[in-house]
């Protein structure tokens, strides 16, 4: 059984309290989960603390996860990055031109030619992604997988805000129709 | 290619997901999700729509110790649900929540402990506190089943506090010197709040409130000075 096809046995068996299936779950899926908690906080100790946290929460709250709501790794990552926006939310961040201390783990806008990803969706979304003009495409990025707020997006590129406002919205909208058609699902 | 525009509420949705909606609007935003279904599960779809590229951050291995720290929470708890039916059941007595209102404003706290005991007699093991002054400004009345996570907090008496300020509770835990945050107090009466410890019950030794900023104190600590302290009791199960 592949890694990911094992997590909707594994977090099966974490609803009923199995501890050892979540020490499996862990193994599997902290390394992804982490890149992501880095990505948005840039420092290993709040990232650290996050993963904690979420960690925690996953094992309090496997019972609320249903197929319903995608794929588990999604469903886990949701947890992290909503923690971990609240961290900034009450955190002073760092300036943008702070240099971050671990540098090679901020990916620049994944490629789907590159991505060795098999999952469908995570290809149906890079195709969506890349139908966008490039600059919505990396803002759509840079928020998700960075944190970025629409001041912080703003001066990254240097645009004004309502300009940044309105290309996020229209990004999404176009996500959503590119999504639509490419599954026929909404 | 005409786009349908996205509604307002889709496209809070949309944003909420993102992480660009931020602010007063995102607490607004959440305090609506609690209630409306409708709106949850827009946020659903958005998540199945942008989650997968969560998936292509790097991995990085974190260090062991968070593993270790994550087992040692875990161990041995359940999941909230289980504790919170429990939890309900044994403290939903409107009765008894009236003749404890009463009390308060006119006994001192620690009295107060052997009066909630003897009013009110548990069947499962479990820990309490009362935290209140001898002006009785403010009075709490936590709970917590044996040796689990969670705690139930009871309003018998508040009061509003300052703008800007707020009440945090922390546990003093029986190993070790830092007191650990459980959280905010609510301080409007009546109110009841559950909230999840990092720690098992057992493992608290006391209670202290400080008052901190509004948000509660912006470091693992106390900042502000600590206001109330409380033993955390033991309480006998009845003998039938």
């Amino acid at each position: 059984m592949s890694d990911i096809d094992a997590l909707p046995h594994l977090l099966r068996a974490v609803q009923n309290g199995d501890e050892r299936a979540f020490a499996r779950l862990y193994r599997l899926t902290a390394p992804k989960l982490f890149g992501l908690a880095l990505r948005i906080l840039k420092r290993h100790d709040l990232a650290e603390e996050i993963l904690q946290e979420a960690f925690v929460k996953i094992w309090h709250h496997a019972e609320s996860y249903s197929a319903e709501k995608g794929p588990i790794l999604g469903w886990m990552a949701t947890v992290v990055r909503y923690q971990a926006i609240d961290v900034l939310r009450k955190r002073q961040r760092a300036p943008i031109d702070t240099v971050p201390e671990d540098a090679n783990w901020v990916d620049e806008a994944p490629n789907p030619l590159e991505s060795a990803i098999q999952d469908r969706e995570v290809q149906r979304l890079l195709v969506c992604l890349d139908a966008l003009p490039p600059e919505q495409r990396e803002m759509v990025i840079q928020a998700y997988l960075n944190g970025e707020t629409h001041a912080s997006l703003a001066q990254l590129h240097a645009a004004p805000l309502g300009t940044v406002k309105t290309w996020i919205r229209r990004a999404l909208q176009r996500l959503k129709q590119c999504l639509e058609n490419e599954t026929g699902q909404p | 290619m005409k786009l349908d525009n996205l509604n307002h509420r889709e496209a809070l949705a949309a944003e909420y997901v993102l992480g660009t909606l931020r602010g007063p609007a995102r607490d607004r935003f959440e305090r609506m999700l609690e209630s409306d279904e409708a709106l949850r599960e827009l946020v659903g779809r958005w998540e199945k729509r942008l989650n997968p590229l969560a998936t292509t951050a790097l991995p990085i291995p974190p260090p062991e110790q968070v593993w270790e720290k994550i087992n040692e929470r875990i161990r041995h708890s359940e999941p909230a649900q289980a504790v919170t039916a429990q939890h309900r059941h044994l403290w939903t007595c409107y009765q008894f929540w009236r003749r404890m209102t009463l009390v308060v404003s006119t006994v001192a706290a620690a009295l107060l402990v052997t009066v909630v005991v003897l009013l009110f007699r548990p069947s499962s093991p479990g820990y309490l506190a009362v935290i209140s002054d001898d002006k009785a400004r403010h009075a709490w009345i936590i709970t917590s089943m044996d040796n689990r996570h969670e705690l139930e907090i009871r309003v018998l008496k508040g009061q509003p506090i300052a703008p800007g300020k707020s009440l945090q509770l922390w546990a003093l835990p029986v190993r070790g010197q830092t007191p650990i945050s459980l959280g905010l107090l609510p301080t409007s009466s009546g109110n009841t709040i559950q909230l999840r410890a990092t720690l098992p019950s057992s493992q608290i030794g006391g209670l202290a409130v400080s008052l901190e900023p509004a948000g509660g104190s912006p470091l693992p600590t106390p900042t502000g000075p600590i206001l109330y302290q409380a033993a955390w009791i033991k309480m006998p199960t009845a003998k039938i």
